[in-house]
């Protein structure tokens, strides 16, 4: 009983005897006779007035108690207190050497903006044909670097004979905790490429520039197409990007060609498509041209500009 | 005097009533009666008689075979026999021999249209009366009982309309012989025509919706398993088996056989068969699972074994048998227990490709009577985490703990969300909560309420449970204890690991559950040859 925080008295003192009913309907003769009267005789009513007096004494005593309590719990407190700043000492030691190994993230301004429909794990699905590989999204694994990880993995459905030539490059794996985790199906989805993020929902995103859109929406800021441009320029984009669409739908070479030409167009003497940066267009029109290889003919800006594209993206 | 030796046998009962007596009497004189028609008709072992008085120009061409004794009657056994599968436009106009049963037959005047069918393959036959078939052939042909063996020699011939109703659409046999080799009681308990009808679900389909009941189908198993869709699967069934061997025998596995008999529950002790052993009682053994890892122990590095297993669980479900086929396998590993975990998970992708790329024939044959959507798979095989699968449930409001056992509805659920995110049938469950798997279970060195273990699972049900084991005999004393299983009842399976033992893991699946899940079947009978359940021990 000592060890107990708070120390209860007994109500009632079990020594006491009890009081025994007064009336005498019941009464028994004592069996084991010649033990004189019953002590029962000897107390005939309830004393109640006895009861609530010693409550009340209790009461009263337990005042002076009061402070001894609160010490106590001041104790115990102080002692909780102690030990969290101990777990928190050891935690910090503990965690040292992986912070070591983590490149510092000097990208910090950085953020992604919340996206509460990709759940909390953030686990995207992404289907695409063996026939049109979505580069794009392996070039956004590599530029978005350590700001953003893309933990990227490949599947082949059982609807496709083969796994695709390119499936070996389709991987991108990350130290630490990834704050996308992609899932890359292989399967007959023909050029719609096609995004799954919560199938409870139905959501979907369909075509390869509409999920570079919306990748480009809930990624770092600092790749967003659309923040920090006029409008005008974002039309631009939405152009380019329409055509690298139009270019994965369409059939005959002289229709290919025509849009091919305007990606010339666009790209003219800059480096990149939209000026000295590397931009989401120029991913894009990128991954679309690989798609096509080698069928399609560039002219020499382009493929200066491939080049340029596959050395940094690739 | 067939009705005197009835009477005689009759009167020497003594004990029965007049009623009795004159209802004996009716049979005899029917009995009696079709005796006399039957040798009127003149069919079988006398066809030179018959009613007609005519001389029989089919004599000698149709008739019953006899029994088959092998008495080297050196032109039968010259006879040259063509499978029913085999009979395509190629062998038009050529006159062959085919074994087949009678699947139906329907006479129409003087024509009589036959349905031969060899296993799962069937044929039209027709018999005309002409100047080389006589009307009596024909009638015989009528006449004989459905799935009788029947001997045939006909003609192959083109046919200007595909015959929708078999499976060689392009040809039909011209019979020219028709013999019986055995013939089928005239009532059967089951028609293979409505067994093998395709299962609707809408009730309003026109014409006949005759089904067999599933029990009454196990009793008549030889019955039912004449239908194309049960050849269908046991074939599927041995493709399984066969492939899980090659597949694991190409890995380097070794297959050992494990005793089926043992002395002590393997695990806990619930669940066993008690079986009496000479003066004693032995039990049957439920998981061969101590002696893969007794073979591990003993050096064998990667182990597999094909055997019964035995439940005695009384639980009358669509997916629990008391006696099935675990598949089961046990690997050494080096220092990560994915090790296994990914062989195993290759081991199923090349065993549903094989399934895919070798079986497509009896996979369409099954899906013709049970329509249901082809397994999908993912080559490598989807690896989720337990936290993944809690957070996904709970994305679709389930209130699931973190450290609770899946449910078997919340099992199905999930399956339904993976199958819809990512496409796939198969997937593999990893790092489930320590809590809620055995104590020989290796614990997650990262995380305390974690372990080692995985499980399977194909169309949301769940096929295979595993785990890395703890292999240190200290440590499983420790774990044991915690657990508080009687040390004194597991002191052999503790005992194995004392003289040193890889680390290891493993685990097994059930034969019938996989090839169920894998047609995508509702009820585990249909892929066990004779099924054994609480309340089924025959056929």
């Amino acid at each position: 009983m000592s060890t107990c925080m708070y120390k209860l008295r007994p109500l009632v003192r079990d020594d006491d005897p009890l009081p025994a009913p007064t009336h005498d309907m019941y009464r028994m003769k004592p069996v084991q006779g010649g033990s004189g009267p019953a002590p029962t005789r000897a107390a005939p009513t309830v004393r109640l007035a006895d009861l609530s007096g010693r409550v009340e004494e209790l009461i009263q005593g337990s005042k002076g108690d009061m402070a001894v309590l609160e010490g106590r719990q001041e104790d115990i407190l102080r002692k909780l207190s102690k030990l969290r700043i101990d777990i928190e000492e050891l935690r910090s030691i503990l965690r040292q050497p992986s912070q070591v190994k983590t490149p510092p993230l000097s990208t910090g301004t950085v953020t992604c903006p919340p996206c509460p429909e990709l759940g909390e794990n953030r686990d995207i699905v992404l289907y695409a044909s063996p026939e049109h590989p979505p580069y794009s999204i392996l070039a956004l694994a590599r530029i978005w670097g350590a700001s953003c990880p893309i933990q990227l993995t490949n599947h082949t459905h059982s609807s496709v004979q083969e796994a695709p030539a390119a499936a070996q490059t389709f991987c991108h794996s990350v130290t630490g905790a990834p704050r996308f985790n992609v899932t890359l199906v292989w399967k007959q989805v023909g050029a719609e490429t096609e995004l799954v993020i919560n199938p409870f929902k139905f959501t979907t995103v369909r075509g390869e520039t509409n999920i570079l859109r919306f990748l480009s929406r809930v990624g770092p800021s600092n790749f967003a197409y659309e923040s920090g441009s006029d409008l005008s320029r974002v039309a631009q984009f939405d152009e380019v990007l329409d055509n690298c669409q139009r270019l994965a739908r369409s059939h005959t070479v002289k229709e290919k060609q025509a849009i091919i030409r305007t990606f010339n167009a666009s790209l003219g003497k800059s480096e990149w498509i939209f000026g000295p940066q590397l931009s989401i267009a120029d991913i894009a029109v990128w991954s679309v041209l690989k798609q096509q290889e080698p069928a399609a003919a560039l002219t020499q800006t382009l493929s200066k500009w491939m080049e340029r594209c596959n050395s940094m993206l690739l | 005097m067939f009705l005197t030796k009835k009477f005689i046998k009759f009167y020497s009962a003594d004990a029965k009533s007049k009623k009795a007596l004159k209802k004996q009497a009716k049979e005899a004189e029917k009995a009696a009666k079709k005796e006399a028609h039957k040798a009127a008709r003149g069919g079988g072992a006398d066809p030179e008689e018959n009613e007609d008085g005519g001389v029989d120009v089919s004599a000698g061409k149709y008739g019953a075979h006899g029994m088959i004794q092998s008495n080297g009657d050196a032109e039968l056994i010259a006879r040259q026999f063509v499978h029913v599968r085999d009979l395509e436009n190629d062998k038009a106009d050529q006159i062959v021999w085919v074994r087949g049963r009678l699947h139906t037959s329907r006479a129409k005047g003087k024509q009589c249209f036959v349905v031969i069918r060899q296993q799962e393959f069937t044929v039209q036959g027709l018999l005309a009366v002409s100047d080389t078939i006589s009307k009596q052939f024909v009638k015989f042909a009528s006449n004989v009982n459905k799935e009788s063996i029947v001997d045939v020699q006909a003609k192959v011939s083109k046919v200007p309309k595909k015959i929708e109703s078999c499976s060689q659409k392009d040809v039909e046999l011209h019979i020219q012989q028709l013999w019986v080799v055995s013939s089928a009681k005239s009532q059967l308990p089951l028609l293979i025509e409505d067994a093998s009808r395709p299962v609707k679900d809408d009730e309003e389909s026109d014409g006949l919706n005759i089904r067999v009941n599933q029990d009454t189908r196990l009793d008549n198993r030889v019955l039912d398993l004449r239908t194309p869709a049960n050849q269908a699967i046991f074939r599927i069934e041995a493709g399984v088996c066969q492939l899980f061997r090659d597949i694991l025998t190409k890995k380097g596995f070794v297959e050992i056989h494990t005793p089926k008999i043992i002395s002590a529950a393997s695990e806990g002790g619930a669940n066993v068969f008690t079986v009496s052993y000479f003066k004693g009682s032995a039990y049957l053994a439920q998981s061969p699972q101590l002696y893969k890892q007794m073979a591990i122990a003993a050096d064998f590095d990667k182990v597999f074994t094909v055997g019964a297993v035995f439940r005695a669980e009384d639980s009358n479900t669509h997916r629990h048998l008391t006696e099935f086929v675990g598949l089961d396998l046990e690997m050494a590993f080096k220092y990560h227990y994915h090790e296994v975990v990914d062989t195993i998970g290759n081991t199923f992708t090349e065993i549903f490709r094989g399934l895919r790329d070798n079986f497509a024939v009896e996979i369409a044959t099954v899906g013709q009577q049970f329509a249901v959507e082809p397994f999908q798979f993912l080559d490598p095989p989807l690896k989720l985490e337990f936290p993944q699968a809690i957070a996904m449930l709970r994305e679709a409001g389930v209130t699931v703990g973190d450290e609770d056992d899946l449910s078997t509805p919340d099992e199905k659920l999930l399956g339904k969300l993976v199958k819809a995110k990512y496409n796939t049938d198969f997937y593999i469950l990893d790092k489930y909560p320590l809590a809620v798997r055995p104590f020989y279970t290796m614990p997650d060195p990262n995380n305390k309420k974690a372990s080692n273990s995985y499980d399977m699972f194909m169309r949301g049900e769940e096929i295979l449970s595993g785990a890395q084991r703890i292999h240190d005999a200290e440590f499983l004393t420790e774990r044991a204890k915690h657990h508080a299983v009687d040390l004194e009842k597991i002191k052999a399976y503790i005992d194995a690991f004392r003289f040193g033992c890889p680390p290891h893991a493993g685990g097994g699946i059930g034969m019938e559950r996989v090839v169920m899940l894998y047609l995508g079947l509702d009820n585990i009978r249909k892929t066990s040859m004779f099924p054994r359940d609480p309340k089924r021990i025959t056929p």
